[in-house]
Formats: structure tokens, C-alpha cells, sequence
């Protein structure tokens, strides 16, 4: 069937071509960090400042963000009503769901800030409307712990409170405090979360003893009219919940409102008026096979994760960000570099004599030059020395970042110098080109006969210029290609923002998923920039075009 | 009047280190509307030179010498290189060159290449409709499949169509002269046959009348030219009409040329062909006496001394003093 569309053809196949390259390139990039030492192991390393619980939670989610682990829904068995209204009755979720304020998502948000005193009120009153509203009564205890340390409260130390964040469950339970007398307390500060409890404080401190209350405890009623607290066993491979201690009837069942954790989702059977099933999210690592699909996924997605290092900034943020100084960077260089370069080379190629004696050595001691030579100099002679243009950055530091004049202004200032080391050596790369191009396309049959059948000069030269051209044109677009991850030298030299920069420093840190998104980014851009060209060339060049239709 | 009328014309190449080449040397001949000028002579013995020369355009590092040129009466050499290129080129002078195969612009459509050599002749006169109307009616006296190979570019086409479409080309202004420089001598001999063929419509259908036709081959040139010019090492030795230089040829090296030329007659199989001993002179140096006698076998003292002017000898003109 394509036989006879030659063109559509040429495209499909150098397009799968290219789809191939890019999949092995994905598959690369998704293993090299693999092979080492276990990125999240160098990452933890040397981030120094954490320790304990928030180290290990720390690592769950880099390990969460770098694909190693999944959370898996389990579902638990668990013999109790979680939901009951003001009249004892119990309320599914999706009833509270569909009532607009939803707990969870309070508490939820909740547990993803921290929280002023002022704001825990605020809970409070939200609180308070909620059961207002739903007929549910506001439970005389709000439990608040979390905080910076570990929470671990030695009894026979009752005055080592160092950490104040250290407020437990026991604390509160052991001062027999009040909710609001909770929130006097100095330095209540809530940034994990908040379960609401009975009001009979004495039963449960009794009972709660040395459990840590890190974990999530419930207080379910049974059917009988029993309450009971259960505990999530911590077990992944038969997740259940342990009942742990008995409230017995001293709860006053009135003040039993609800009981939330972190990342359990309830799933409640109707028709199991005993036994609701509650489906948990367990973290589970992931095989390498499964982190191969998740990764490729996430790619498809276009989602390139997120930073480790500048966690939790998205991977797509940073590069996205980085690349327009990139662009901006080497774009204009390029682009006039190559207009500059190839006007001169054809100019040299067609007038010979003494211009191309004086461009032609240029050019080629130019094009020798390293870029860091050049970008040095500059530095040294007009920032150093005269003091004209500054040494560093992007853009003066008193200016912010928008489409204002000044801050125009302020970056094409900066500009100048990387572009003058930038754009001398691509421009006498393509003068060299060009004119040797140029050379030959003159000593060509078709210009001689051209010539003698009395052709007009300008027609010649548009002859010479356009089949020169051809081999130029995949210049600029590799060029073009590369450009993205291409600068990084000028852009050390010059200290300036751009994808260059970020790569390195997520080289010098171990930032993998930056330097994955880094690297996908760039041969994203190379791969398009040669299948342009691919695709150009053939519809520009008909010595390949004619190929193409068999002819 | 002549046509074409070259007197004394001498060309050399300058090369890089200062010293002159002489390819052509002397060369004299005139051309009646309606006449076919054969140019005979093995590889290198200034054909296309001559060519080059006869156009007007010195292209460095071709110089002229000496002599002058003279197209329907108006003297060439000296002339703008603008005027010639508008007014001569194409309109009175026109080339078929050697080689179609790079003559043709890979990167444009024959129909533009056309287009571009009318463009640069009649700037702004006709539209480009009526134009390409001409191209089209022109090509169809070609015996090609017009509007493809219109459409086509060069790569796209067979030796043949690209011979004949270069035909098409230079004679699209019907020209007063053309200079043909050994346009068949690239194909297979049906092929062959074909390009001379559509020259001979062409002459027929008075798209042009007068050509100098140029090639290594004898017995094509027999078929093709009214009078033959042999030419040796940047000399024409011997000028006559095609019967007289075919079948009693006069100069020693028209001689040897025809003796070694091969053919098809019998008892030619395991007859070594006569090759003509030596090679020709080196023509950076200065020569003294003819050129070709030392490679003569009838060469006397005198004549490798002399320098050989032309004489008439049996109503044709021959550059040797021992020609009888």
C-alpha cells in the first residue's frame, strides 16, 4: 500500500528508526544510575542534617519519587463502624464524602503543612461546624503529636521534654488536658496530623501505655457497643488490625466521632454489617522490570520526575526553567553565526583573491580557538581588565526576572560576552564550509555550461549558493540539536543560568533524576534536530528526493 | 558575409607559477551560414579549448593571445563580458557540452534550467506561461516524453534524455551557430544515433543551420560535417571537406589518424591497430619546427626546424611543407 506514497514511506521508516534510537537511548538512561551504588544510599548520604524518622521518611519518598517502591492497596479486615452519627448511627464514606467538607481532605492537608497554634483553631471550628452539621458532637480530646524528633517519652523522666514538638498522646493523657488547654500549651506546633479521641481520657491512657502513637490507633465501636482500639499490625504480607486494648463502656459513646489516619482509605461493604474491609497503601519495592514500566510510563507521561536533591521541585521545573537561558544563550549565536559564516564563505568562495586570502586563515584559526579560550579572554581583557561588561551571571542581581525593560536590558547586557565567545567560532566554522563548498560547486559542469549559454550571474550564484547550502543546512540543524546541553563551558565561564549549570551541579550531587532528565532532554533535542534534517534534506536535495520514489 | 570567422586566434592557460600554456595556436577558419565544421583530434589537443575560446568567454585561467573573432561580422574579443553574455551567448553562440550528465543543475527541474537561460535573455519581454510554452513546444521536437522530462530533475533522467534535453536547452533561442563539443561521445551507440538524429531535426526544422561539431571520431565527423578541421596539439594541421580529408588525407597525422582509426571491415580481427608512435609535445615548452615531427614518419630536417605554416595544397589547406 505505501509503495505509492513514497514519501509517506521515507517518513514512517525514518521515523520508527528514530522511535528505536529513542527507546534504546530511554532504556540507557533508565539503567545507568542502576548499575552503581543505590542512588537513594548516595543521596542520604550526604544529606547530613536528617536522622531517624525523618530520615526514613525522607527516604521513603525519594524512593517513592525515584520509582523503587510502589504503594500497594491491601485490603484489611477490620470488625467495626468507623462512621457513627449524633443518633449512633453509622455513616458510610461515600455519604461523607458527597457532604461537601470532608474530614480527611482537612486532615489530610493538614498533614502535608505545618500548623500554627492559631490555625489548629481553626481545625477546631471547622470541626465543630462539620459535627455540627452532620449532627456529630465535637469530641472533648484532640490528639496532636508528631514533630521534629522521634517521639519517645521516657515515664521515668517525666521533666526530659527538650523537644517540644514532643507533646504525645501520654503527655496530653497523663495531664489530663483539655483541648483547649492543649493549645496553650508552648510550642504546639501540629504538622502531622490529628485523631480524635474519647472523652474518657483515663480508660485509654491506662490502656494506650507504651504504644507508640506514631502509628495509627483506632477507636472502633463493635457492634455490641463495645469500643475498642485497634492498631495496625505492620505486617505487609498479612495486614490486619490487632485489637489492642478495650475502652470498655466508661466511653461515653455520644463523644465518639471518627478516627483518621494517613493513607488508609476506606472501603466500606454494605452488605457487611460486621466486617468492613479497610484497604491500606503499603509501600512495596518495586521490581526492576516493574521500575523499567513505570519509568517508561512516566515518559510517555511526560513526566520527568522529581529532583532528589531539590526535592520536592519537579525535575520538568527545573529544566524547564534552565532551558530558555540555554536558548537564549545559544540561539542568536547560532543563528547568526550561521548567516554571518555562510555569506562570508560563499563571498570568499566566488571572489577568491585577496578576500579569501585574509578570511580564509581567520576563519581557520578561529574555528581552532577553544570555546573557553576565547570565553577566558573576553573575561579577562573586558570584565577584568576595562571593566565594561561583567564577569558573571545572567542578569544583574537588583532586577527581577519578567517582561520589563529593565530586565531586557539588564540581559542583553550580560549577554554580550557569552555570545561574542560563542558566535566567532561557530561563524568561521561555517565560512570554512561553505567556501570549500562553494569552491566546488563552481568547478561544477552545470555552472561552466550555465556560464556559457549566458545564464545571469545572479542565477549562477542562487545555483551555487542553494547546492552549497544542502551540507550547511545539517549544520545548523545539529547545531540546533546540540545546542541544549552544548554550552556548558561558556556557561561555566560566565556563571550563567542555563541547563549546562543545573547538570553539573546535579552531576557534582547525585541528583539522578535531574541528570536523567537532563540527558533525555538533550538527546530528545539531537534526535529531532537529525530527523529534520533527514526529512529536509530529502525533500530539498532531489538526488535523495529521486531515490526515494524508486526513479 | 561568414558567420563565424576566427583569424589567428591563440589561446593559453596561465598557470599558477606565472608560465603560459599554448592549447590553441593560430587558428584560422570561417564559417558560411548553413556549414558544418568537423573538429578532429585525439584527447588534450586543445578541442575544447578552442571551444572555450570561441565562445567569448575566457573563463581564467583561459586567456586569449592573440587573433580575433568575428560573429556576424562584429568583432568578439574585447567586447564587455556583460554584452557578450546577453547578446552573443545563447542568441548567436550557443554550446552543447561535453558531458550532459553534469551539465544539468542536480538540484532544479529541466523546465527551470530552461526557464533561468530565457529569463536571463529576455528580461521582463514574455510571461513565464508563453515561456514555458516554447520550452514545451522546443522539447517536443526532442522525441522526449515532454512533460516529464520537463518535470524531472537531471539524476531522474537517462543519459540520453539528458543529452537531449541539454540540446533542447542551448538551442531554445534558436542560435545562428552552434558549437557541439563531442556530445555523443558518453553513450552507447543507439543512444548515439538517437542525439545525432534530433541534431539533424533540428537542423532540418531551421532551428539553427551552422555548427561546429567537435569529436575524437572520424567516421562520425564523415557522416555529420561539411568540412573537417584536424587539429594537433593546439594546431589545426589540415582542413579540407570530409571527402577529401576522410578518403586522401594529405597531413602525415591526418594520415596516421585514419590508419588508426578501427572499423568493422574484414580480416580487422587480431589486425593490431597502427597506433601513432610518441606522444604529443608538451605544450608549456616552446617548440620549434612542427609540432609533429617528432612522431612523423616522413619528417626531414627542414620541417622539424621550420616552423609550418599553412599552405593549399589540393584545394584544401595543410600546415606542412612536405604535403603534396
Amino acid at each position: 500500500m505505501l509503495k505509492n506514497h513514497p514519501t509517506i514511506r521515507f517518513i514512517l521508516q525514518r521515523g520508527i528508526w528514530y522511535l528505536l534510537t529513542f527507546f534504546v537511548a530511554v532504556t540507557i538512561n533508565f539503567f545507568l544510575p542502576r548499575f552503581g551504588a543505590d542512588p537513594i544510599d548516595l543521596i542520604m548520604s550526604k544529606q547530613k542534617g536528617a536522622t531517624g524518622k525523618q530520615a526514613e521518611d525522607k527516604r521513603t519518598a525519594y524512593m517513592k519519587e525515584f520509582g523503587l517502591v510502589d504503594q500497594q492497596k491491601v485490603a484489611v479486615t477490620v470488625n467495626r463502624e468507623i462512621f457513627v452519627d449524633g443518633n449512633n448511627k453509622p455513616i458510610s464514606y461515600e455519604t461523607l464524602s458527597k457532604s461537601g467538607l470532608l474530614v480527611e481532605d482537612t486532615l489530610t492537608q493538614l498533614w502535608n503543612s505545618t500548623f500554627s497554634v492559631t490555625d489548629f483553631a481553626a481545625l477546631q471550628n471547622a470541626l465543630k461546624k462539620l459535627n455540627e452539621k452532620k449532627g456529630l458532637k465535637l469530641p472533648d480530646w484532640i490528639d496532636v503529636w508528631g514533630g521534629c524528633e522521634e517521639v519517645e517519652i521516657d515515664d521515668e523522666r517525666e521533666d526530659n521534654y527538650e523537644c517540644l514538638p514532643a507533646w504525645g498522646l501520654e503527655e496530653i493523657l497523663r495531664k489530663n488536658l483539655t483541648a483547649s488547654e492543649i493549645l496553650s500549651l508552648p510550642g504546639i506546633n501540629i504538622n502531622m496530623g490529628v485523631k480524635v479521641y474519647s472523652a474518657n481520657a483515663n480508660a485509654l491512657s491506662e490502656k494506650l501505655g507504651g504504644f507508640s502513637l506514631v502509628s495509627e490507633a483506632y477507636l472502633v465501636k463493635e457492634k455490641s457497643g463495645e469500643l475498642n482500639i485497634y492498631q495496625y499490625n505492620g505486617d505487609t504480607q498479612k495486614p490486619r488490625y490487632v485489637k489492642i486494648a478495650g475502652a470498655g463502656n466508661k466511653v461515653d459513646d455520644g463523644n465518639v466521632s471518627f478516627l483518621i489516619g494517613n493513607e488508609v482509605l476506606y472501603n466500606k461493604a454494605e452488605n457487611e454489617q460486621d466486617e468492613s474491609v479497610l484497604t491500606m497503601l503499603i509501600p512495596i519495592r518495586r521490581s526492576l522490570f516493574g521500575q523499567y514500566i513505570q519509568y517508561l510510563g512516566m515518559i510517555a507521561r511526560g513526566d520527568l520526575g522529581t529532583s532528589l536533591v531539590r526535592y520536592p521541585q519537579s525535575v520538568g521545573n527545573i529544566v524547564s526553567s534552565a532551558v530558555p537561558w540555554t536558548i537564549a544563550l545559544q540561539l542568536p549565536a547560532i543563528l547568526i553565526g550561521w548567516f554571518f559564516g555562510n555569506t562570508l564563505g560563499a563571498l570568499a568562495a566566488y571572489k577568491r583573491g585577496l578576500f579569501d586570502k585574509i578570511l580564509f586563515p581567520c576563519a581557520l584559526l578561529t574555528n581552532s580557538i577553544p570555546m573557553f579560550a576565547i570565553g577566558m579572554l573576553l573575561v579577562y581583557v573586558f570584565a577584568e581588565g576595562l571593566g565594561i561588561f561583567p564577569a558573571s551571571g545572567g542578569y544583574a542581581i537588583d532586577v527581577v526576572p519578567g517582561f520589563t525593560i529593565a530586565f531586557i536590558t539588564s540581559a542583553a547586557y550580560y549577554y554580550i560576552l557569552p555570545f561574542l565567545s560563542l558566535f566567532p567560532i561557530f561563524a568561521s566554522g561555517q565560512a570554512t564550509g561553505m567556501r570549500t563548498m562553494g569552491i566546488y560547486e563552481l568547478g561544477t559542469g552545470y555552472v561552466k555550461y550555465a556560464k556559457t549559454l549566458g545564464v545571469s550571474e545572479g542565477r549562477i550564484l542562487m545555483y551555487i549558493f542553494r547546492n552549497a547550502m544542502l551540507p550547511q543546512l545539517t549544520g545548523l540543524a545539529l547545531g540546533l540539536g546540540t545546542m541544549i546541553g552544548g554550552a556548558l563551558i561558556t556557561e561555566m565561564i560566565f556563571s550563567y543560568p542555563g541547563l549546562g549549570s543545573a547538570l553539573l551541579s546535579a552531576v557534582q550531587t547525585n541528583d539522578y533524576p535531574l541528570i536523567q532528565g537532563g540527558a533525555l532532554l538533550v538527546m530528545i533535542t539531537v534526535l529531532v534536530a537529525n530527523l529534520t534534517v533527514d526529512l529536509l534534506i530529502g525533500f530539498f536535495d532531489p538526488r535523495v528526493k529521486a531515490g526515494l520514489s524508486g526513479g | 558575409m561568414s558567420i563565424f570567422e576566427a583569424k589567428h586566434l591563440s589561446l593559453h592557460y596561465l598557470t599558477r607559477f606565472g608560465s603560459k600554456v599554448h592549447a590553441a595556436v593560430d587558428i584560422s577558419f570561417e564559417l558560411e551560414e548553413g556549414e558544418i565544421l568537423g573538429i578532429a583530434g585525439e584527447s588534450g589537443c586543445g578541442k575544447t579549448t578552442l571551444v572555450s575560446g570561441l565562445s567569448g568567454m575566457c573563463i581564467p585561467p583561459l586567456n586569449y593571445t592573440s587573433g580575433e573573432i568575428f560573429v556576424s561580422g562584429q568583432p568578439l574579443i574585447g567586447r564587455p563580458l556583460e554584452d557578450i553574455r546577453e547578446n552573443v551567448l545563447a542568441k548567436e553562440i550557443s554550446m552543447i557540452p561535453q558531458g550532459a550528465y553534469n551539465a544539468l543543475n542536480p538540484t532544479r527541474k529541466i523546465k527551470d534550467l530552461a526557464m533561468d537561460v530565457l529569463k536571463s535573455h529576455e528580461k521582463g519581454k514574455a510571461n513565464k506561461k508563453e515561456m514555458y510554452q516554447r520550452i514545451h513546444n522546443r522539447f517536443e521536437l526532442l522525441g522526449l516524453d515532454t512533460d516529464k522530462v520537463l518535470n524531472s530533475y537531471s539524476v531522474q533522467l537517462t543519459p540520453g534524455e539528458k543529452q537531449r534535453s541539454v540540446i533542447g536547452i542551448s538551442t531554445l533561442l534558436n542560435p545562428k551557430m552552434v558549437i557541439a563539443d563531442e556530445p555523443t561521445s558518453a553513450l552507447d551507440v543507439t543512444t548515439q544515433k538517437q542525439v545525432i538524429g534530433v541534431i539533424f531535426d533540428l537542423l532540418e526544422k531551421k532551428v539553427f543551420s551552422t555548427m561546429i561539431f567537435i569529436t575524437h571520431e572520424l567516421p562520425l565527423l564523415r557522416h555529420v560535417a561539411d568540412r573537417i578541421a584536424v587539429m594537433y596539439a593546439g594546431e589545426i594541421v589540415e582542413m579540407g571537406t570530409s571527402e577529401q580529408l576522410v578518403f586522401s588525407p594529405k597531413h602525415p597525422y591526418t594520415q596516421a589518424l585514419m590508419s588508426a582509426m578501427l572499423s568493422a571491415e574484414e580480416g580487422a580481427r587480431k589486425r593490431k591497430p597502427e597506433a601513432i608512435e610518441g606522444a604529443p609535445p608538451n605544450l608549456a615548452e616552446e617548440i620549434v619546427g612542427c609540432r609533429f615531427a617528432p612522431r612523423c614518419k616522413h619528417a626531414t630536417d627542414g620541417c622539424k626546424k621550420n616552423k609550418q605554416e599553412i599552405r593549399i595544397v589540393d584545394n584544401r589547406q595543410v600546415r606542412c611543407e612536405n604535403a603534396k
